[in-house]
């Protein structure tokens, strides 16, 4: 049971992004992806979700062994592939719980009862320690950069995904925010559900510690490792594999 | 009264709904005269001073152009002469909802009006075509002074107000052109009376409908709001479910589901988006065609068909020129039309499923089978429809005569050639006849999934039916020299010829008839019941007259192009989009509370019924216009205030010319919320007046344009008095190529310093055919002022639906999603009822958006 790529290659506006890409997220297990900015990291979270914006010109996207590189996105979502957006999109006069509800019956396939609901996303807020007003506000209209990210975090929590990807969940917050939202996916963690943490730093991975490590360069991963190797680029830096590439 | 005409619009609603059979105790003919305009006035026994002011009316509409400005539809398409200007249902007004005649009952509470009874809501109007069907007010608001009664019987109890406020200060007969209009005509609509100090809690409803065609609709609405009183009144235009038929796969018209696709009158499928049914009183007409004595339709005598009217009494039309025509008017020998399916999907393979033996797992796997769909595969297929049949599972079986050689060879060339299989003959004695016989379970699998099981239920697989006709030709070709026959039989004229295929497969005998409409061929299907002899139905299809001609070149039968002495000629016509039958019989029955349908079906409303055209019977039904042209006035007295709704869902071909303006005295609160979509043309511009000191005007307005709709909306409003306060927020969306435009006007007089004034424009477009337009414009001629002017036009991004989608949406969800939160703000303030109602039909006008 994986989440695999196969020799991945994408292309937008006629320009290759990525160059053959392999990639498996195991249940159970805490991936991160790193790379500095420009690698491909953020394409390749788009792609695995199905962004109609990029092209796909050759390889695979197996979710536990069902081909899904020419499903449609939301029949991604139901086989429970959830992306955590870098830039969620603000979306006026639609609650949070109102999307949040939708969503949740789409994906299970169920009718929810509101106040079956209502109460379930209460306790989820209560976990994650979020304002319960955020439920009646629209989607992420007015939030700010923190509260955004937050929002995503519930929204993995209440859709309880089989294969979460969160890209960049880190940038552009503080570091107590960071904190929060550390701390947060790793209550999400568990044997049924694989976590691929995209970043470009080291400051997550303070707060949740990966089990494996791969370096994505110029649209390819170029090494993988464990923790350690995250411990080593937080000291280096990517330039190691810069020169390489230059080279 | 100003630069700017102040042009509103108005309400409309026919768009769910049938025609009822409701008996008009008066119709007007088309158009306008002096005469038209007395004899109303007459009829509601009205004051002098009334027929006066509709007389002014007239005579200023006469000499009035239409305005320059706005849709164009109005100036080009609108024709004033063929509009009925009052039609008047037999009924007078009742008060106890028991008292309304059936009929009229029946479209209300359809639309609701029972539901806002039992909700208890403050009291409720109805109007039907122009008079006002029932009325009624809770006794506590009567016992507070409260008036809410007919705007006719008003002139009649209540003169004085209504002489003080009708059309005088708030809207002169003088105003505009349509408004001039409606103060001739004007029939029924509301007045509102509420007394000084009396705030009413419970909104005031009223509902309009538009029924005959053609018609117009010209309610007035009066609310006088006394010092310091307050309310809220809501117009609606909703209906509830009800009706229609159709016949794709041949289906009974009670079993066609939403969604399903039928046969439209230009011969292509088109999704059912409603379907309607409802017990009918009155007469329903039972039609037999010539060349069809399988099919009887049984339909309600105002549901429109393609008709044509026969020229000669004793020869086949030489053309045939469509139009809708109702069964009451039906004659026999006058034709009706059977549109052609012209749809062409050609493949060279088509994949289909079967059930293989899995011998190791010992059950049934599916397995796809991609089979060639060539010449030889539809001839083979022609073959099997008239001889083959399964045995036992296994064999698959081809019986002929021992005679016909030919056909023997080219059915085992052609497994050979598509199937790689060899057949084996064995022969017949006691019939003289020889079978071709292919053992393969697999090739049984694949006849039974494709042409059905048994005899009786043979048919053509649906992408057969689709193929090119090249194609197709084949299959006819071995399916006629199967089951065909070419009957003559000499007689006392000389020679009687027709070309027969029998089945006892009545919907192989449709499909066929179906296929040869596509080669141009016109056949009839007649049915005979031969349950006496202990036998199935046997169905014939017939060609005879010049189509046996080509037919036979199909078939390679040589058929002189004479007869008798005659040119060959056929009683059934044909143009490349339809087939003409004559009618033979007609035949009236009358019911009660018997279960009729009708279907809406997508961008043309109309479908088949046993092959024939009928058009959806609500108001589109007719091609003719109409046109409502109401007016509001609303007198907003000081420290008072008025909230007033309305939402607009008139038919598409409605012009909603609506006029509406409030007066608004010293403190006084005027807020208006319209909603508007359905009809074809819109204007309107509600408008307020600020004539006192801190009189304060909100305004909301949300339209929606669809295909072929122009809604041309916005918002009016006049300071002339120091701090007024005015908000305008105006929404708009539009889809499919539809035109929204915002026409807005702000003027401040010299004397109203220290106004405010906002407005704020907002454009949703679902695509990139559509139009979003913005006609704001400002007049102020004082200093001291602060306003604020927004607009904005956005298009549904493409990176929403994705974040949307992402959470397991489907994308037509994500776009409703989008598109109700953009509606929320007007939405929110609505009531409950009516916020639930116009989501469902945002959601119903977004359906189909995707793909």
């Amino acid at each position: 049971m994986e989440l695999r790529i196969e020799d991945l290659h994408v292309s937008i506006e006629n320009e290759e992004i990525l160059k053959g890409v392999n990639l498996k997220i195991e249940l159970g297990k805490v991936h991160a992806l790193m790379g500095p900015n420009g690698s491909g990291k953020s394409t390749m979270a788009n792609v695995l979700m199905g962004n109609p914006k990029y092209a796909i010109t050759s390889g695979r996207i197996y979710l536990d062994d069902v081909d899904i590189t020419d499903l449609p996105t939301d029949q991604r979502a139901k086989l429970g592939l959830f992306l955590s957006f870098q830039y969620p999109s603000e979306i006026t006069g639609v609650t949070m719980s109102n999307f949040l509800r939708t969503a949740y019956n789409s994906i299970k396939g169920t009718k929810v009862n509101v106040l079956d609901f209502h109460k379930k996303l209460k306790e989820k807020m209560d976990e994650l320690g979020i304002d319960t007003s955020f439920s009646s506000r629209y989607i992420n209209e007015g939030f700010s950069g923190g509260e955004k990210k937050r929002a995503e975090i519930l929204q993995m929590a209440v859709l309880e995904p089989k294969y979460a990807i969160l890209d960049e969940t880190d940038s552009g917050l503080d570091v107590n925010s960071i904190k929060i939202v550390g701390e947060n996916v790793i209550k999400m963690k568990n044997s049924e559900r694989g976590i691929l943490i995209i970043t470009h730093y080291y400051r997550i991975l303070n707060y949740i510690t990966p089990d494996k490590v791969h370096v994505m360069i110029d649209g390819r991963i170029v090494d993988e490792g464990g923790k350690e190797l995250a411990e080593e680029i937080e000291l280096k830096g990517f330039d190691k594999y810069l020169n390489e590439v230059a080279a | 009264m100003t630069e700017i005409d102040m042009q509103e619009f108005a309400i409309d609603r026919s768009r769910y709904d049938d025609a009822a059979n409701v008996i008009n105790e008066f119709e007007a003919p088309e158009g306008l005269t002096e005469e038209l305009v007395r004899q109303i006035s007459l009829d509601k026994n009205e004051p002098e001073w009334m027929l006066k002011k509709r007389l002014q009316g007239l005579e200023w509409f006469m000499k009035t152009p239409l305005p320059s400005w706005g849709p164009k539809e109005v100036r080009e398409k609108l024709d004033l002469n063929k509009i009925k200007y009052y039609i008047k249902p037999g009924t007078q007004e009742a008060t106890k909802w028991e008292d309304v005649p059936e009929e009229i009952r029946k479209v209300a509470e359809r639309i609701g009006i029972p539901e806002a009874e039992k909700r208890e809501l403050g009291g409720a109007g109805f109007q039907f075509d122009s008079q006002m069907a029932y009325h009624n007010l809770r006794k506590e608001l009567e016992e507070q002074g409260v008036i809410f009664e007919n705007m006719d019987v008003a002139v009649q109890k209540y003169p004085e107000l209504v002489k003080k406020y009708f059309m005088t200060s708030c809207i002169p007969v003088n105003d505009h052109k349509f408004i001039m209009l409606h103060a001739s005509v004007w029939s029924g609509g509301t007045f509102i009376y509420i007394p000084e100090n009396v705030k009413v809690r419970i909104p005031l409803q009223a509902y309009f409908r538009m029924n005959a065609r053609s018609g117009g609709q010209f309610e007035h609405t009066l609310i006088i709001a006394d010092k310091n009183s307050e309310v809220a009144y809501i117009e609606g235009c909703f209906t509830k479910g009800n009706k229609v038929v159709t016949n794709p796969d041949y289906k009974n018209i009670e079993d066609i589901k939403k969604g399903q696709k039928v046969l439209t009158h230009n011969g292509g499928y088109k999704k059912v988006k409603e379907i309607y049914q409802w017990p009918y009183k009155g007469n329903l007409y039972k039609i037999k065609l010539y060349g069809n004595s399988v099919d009887e339709i049984e339909v309600t005598e105002e549901h429109p068909f393609l008709y044509v009217d026969k020229k000669s009494k004793r020869d086949r039309n030489k053309e045939f020129n469509i139009r809708w025509n109702m069964p009451r008017f039906f004659k026999n020998g006058d034709y009706l039309a059977v549109p052609i399916n012209k749809t062409i999907v050609s493949k060279d393979f088509c994949e289909i499923e079967i059930d293989k033996w899995d011998t190791e797992k010992r059950k049934f796997k599916k397995i796809k089978i991609n089979l060639p769909s060539n010449k030889e595969f539809f001839r083979l297929a022609g073959y099997y429809l008239a001889e083959g049949s399964i045995s036992g599972g296994h064999y698959l079986t081809f019986a002929f005569s021992s005679k016909e050689k030919d056909l023997i060879n080219d059915v085992k060339k052609l497994i050979k050639n598509i199937f790689g299989f060899n057949c084996i003959e064995t022969y017949h004695k006691n019939n003289n006849g020889t079978n071709v016989v292919v053992c393969s379970t697999d090739l049984c699998k694949i006849f039974e999934s494709l042409f059905g099981k048994g005899a009786n239920n043979k048919s053509i697989p649906h992408w057969m039916m689709l193929e090119s006709t090249e194609k197709q030709k084949q299959l006819i070709r071995s399916y006629f020299n199967g089951d065909g026959n070419y009957y003559k039989q000499k007689c006392k004229s000389g020679l009687k010829e027709v070309i027969r295929i029998n089945s006892i497969s009545e919907k192989l005998a449709r499909q066929c008839r179906d296929i040869l409409l596509r080669m141009g061929i016109v056949s009839f299907i007649n049915s005979r019941d031969r349950s006496k002899e202990n036998r199935k139905t046997m169905y014939t299809i017939g060609i005879t007259g010049e189509y046996m001609k080509w037919f036979g070149k199909i078939v390679g039968l040589n058929i002189d192009s004479r007869l008798n002495n005659k040119n060959r000629a056929s009683m059934f016509g044909i143009t490349k989009d339809f087939a003409f039958y004559p009618i033979r019989n007609i035949e009236k029955r009358e019911v009660k509370n018997e279960l009729v349908y009708n279907l809406s079906v997508e961008d043309n409303e109309t479908y088949c019924v046993a092959g024939t055209v009928v058009h959806n019977c609500s108001a589109p039904v007719y091609s003719e216009n109409a046109l409502h042209a109401g007016c509001v006035e609303i007198h907003v007295l000081e420290g008072a205030r008025v909230r007033y709704m309305s939402v607009e869902n008139w038919s598409k071909n409605t012009f909603n010319l609506n006029t509406k303006r409030a007066i608004v005295q010293k403190n006084g609160i005027i807020e208006w919320l319209n909603g508007n979509m359905g009809s074809g043309v819109t204007m309107l511009y509600p408008c307020s007046v600020l004539v006192g000191e801190n009189a304060k005007s909100d305004s909301l307005g949300i339209a929606f344009a669809a295909t072929g709709q122009n809604q041309d909306t916005g918002s009016k409003v006049v300071h002339a008095a120091p701090n007024t306060y005015s908000t305008i927020k105006a929404k708009s969306i539009s889809k499919g190529g539809g035109i929204s435009s915002y026409r807005g006007s702000v003027l401040v007089t010299k004397n109203a310093k220290n106004t405010k004034c906002s407005v704020n424009c907002d454009a949703l477009l679902i695509d990139d055919k559509s139009v979003s337009n913005t006609y704001p414009f400002m007049k102020i001629d004082t200093n001291k002022v602060d306003i604020a002017h927004e607009a904005s036009v956005g298009k549904i991004g493409d990176e929403e639906i994705f974040y949307l989608m992402s959470r397991g949406l489907s994308e037509e969800q994500a776009m409703q999603m989008v598109v109700s939160g953009f509606i929320e703000p007007v939405v929110k303030q609505l009531p409950l009822e009516y916020a639930v109602e116009l989501n469902k039909l945002i959601e119903l006008e977004m359906e189909g958006t995707v793909g």
